[in-house]
């Protein structure tokens, strides 16, 4: 067995100096020692933490303070947990084995010393100590690397998302900042004004990048509907209405994405950002609270954000126009809540166009 | 000089130099340490005085030289004076005493022909 000893430093307290140099002297080829010649200067050198001990051997009978104090004063800062203690001890008194190892030490060894008992005792006691502590730095280092693979996994994950749908928006020769627009827009509403209570940070940020594929049904629309520039005829529209349905239809037909909480909110509102707080909107003319807030807030974001961009078939409106249409109800019908909330952070939403200039 | 005179008075020298990892002049260096060693005396001090508290702490410190330097009759009669005087049996602390006075002294001797 090969041990690394490079550095490895014993802490002997005995008042008796051959006791020391007996000990220091069994040990030199494989540890140095440092002394203390009483308790309380031996407490001090371990608690004071300058110098790291690999195990210390404590004298029972001491003047200033015998080993059992200094036990009992180790015992309140668990050091004994960290660092091996042996009593070396000529008492054979059960009472004070059974303190001693009630107090936390490794062993008991008997005065006068033998040496290659001593030995084994406590070079076995040092190794374990010292396997136990290089296994939990390993098996830290191990819990880092795997939070930093999960980390890039959830990066790796949102960056896929988001190039699905932007994808999907460059199709319809939109930018591709409309996406990161409906997130930011989405996440504002929902962590800046009180529509998002009861919500935690984590769901909150499912909820806007689940708001990332909200068109992702687009991608079954056909070119001639879809890049028209002209008015949609009746039946064309009524094909056009079919990118909720068809959204979720495609986010259900992906098992991986079926097991996160982002496909629930994905799922919801891909079918109903569309979906009119009076009823009328569709696929399911669900009424008022009947759809979820996140389908409401994302179609706010959606309505919003077509308004102050340029589209193939419009140009940009102002925000000032755009907040006037949708509080005159010219885009859309939503709950007075929603509203309420808009108006309130929309100054802060503005900011959000600064970051993704359009090109 | 040499270890070995110390065996004619029960002092087993394979121990003492197993217990100094056969280092000899560090075990020497501590058998001579024995002349300017008074606890002995302190000892007898505290007989004189019925210091119990100090006989026990004396006789405590010598056990521990005895035992170290492997003079076994001293360590034995240590040992039995320690326990003797924690059960307030002073009168067979005495006896154990007049013993180790004898020996004490014969190693002195030794120690300083050794010298």
């Amino acid at each position: 067995m090969v041990i690394e000893n490079e550095g490895k430093k014993l802490l002997i307290i005995d008042d008796d100096e051959m006791n020391r140099e007996i000990l220091a002297n069994i040990f030199e080829d494989v540890y140095e020692s440092d002394f203390a010649s009483d308790g309380e200067e031996g407490l001090k050198m371990i608690v004071d933490g300058q110098q790291q001990y690999c195990a210390i051997l404590l004298d029972v009978m001491m003047p200033k303070m015998n080993g059992i104090t200094v036990l009992e004063e180790l015992k309140k800062d668990e050091i004994a947990s960290q660092v091996p203690i042996f009593l070396i001890t000529a008492e054979r008194s059960n009472d004070i084995m059974r303190k001693g190892y009630e107090l936390g030490v490794m062993d008991i060894i008997e005065k006068p010393v033998i040496p290659y008992v001593i030995r084994r005792r406590i070079m076995s006691v040092v190794e374990l100590f010292e396997s136990r502590k290089r296994l939990a730095r390993r098996v830290e280092y191990q819990n880092w690397e795997l939070l930093e693979k999960a980390k890039e996994i959830i990066a790796l994950n949102e960056g896929l998302i988001e190039a699905l749908a932007t994808a999907i928006e460059f199709r319809d020769g939109e930018s591709g900042h409309h996406v990161k627009r409906i997130h930011d827009i989405t996440h504002c509403l929902l962590s800046q004004t009180s529509l998002g209570n009861g919500l935690t940070a984590k769901e909150i940020d499912d909820i806007s990048l689940a708001s990332i594929m909200h068109d992702v049904g687009k991608i079954a629309i056909p070119d001639a509907i879809l890049c028209k520039p002209g008015k949609l005829t009746a039946e064309e529209y009524a094909i056009m209405k079919e990118h909720t349905v068809k959204g979720a239809e495609l986010l259900q037909s992906i098992p991986v994405l079926k097991n996160t909480k982002v496909y629930e909110y994905a799922f919801d509102i891909a079918r109903h950002h569309h979906e009119r707080y009076d009823g009328k909107g569709y696929p399911d003319g669900l009424k008022g609270e009947q759809i979820s807030l996140w389908a409401q807030v994302v179609s706010l974001a959606d309505v919003y954000d077509a308004l102050c961009s340029k589209r193939i078939y419009k140009k940009a409106f102002s925000f000032d126009d755009a907040v006037r249409m949708i509080i005159n109800g010219e885009c859309g019908i939503f709950s007075p809540d929603l509203l309420k909330a808009f108006l309130q952070i929309e100054p802060d939403i503005r900011k959000i166009y600064d970051k993704y200039e359009e090109v | 000089m040499s270890l070995e005179r110390l065996a004619s008075i029960g002092v087993d020298v394979d121990e003492a130099m197993d217990r100094f990892m056969n280092n000899e002049m560090m075990c020497i260096k501590f058998f001579k340490k024995l002349l300017n060693d008074d606890n002995f005396a302190l000892l007898q001090e505290a007989f004189k005085t019925y210091d119990l508290d100090n006989a026990i702490a004396y006789a405590h410190t010598l056990k521990g030289v005895c035992g170290n330097l492997a003079i076994k009759p001293l360590y034995h009669i240590f040992d039995e004076m320690v326990k003797a005087l924690r059960d307030d049996d002073w009168e067979h602390a005495k006896k154990l005493d007049d013993q180790a006075k004898l020996i004490y002294e014969q190693l002195i001797t030794i120690i300083k022909m050794m010298a």
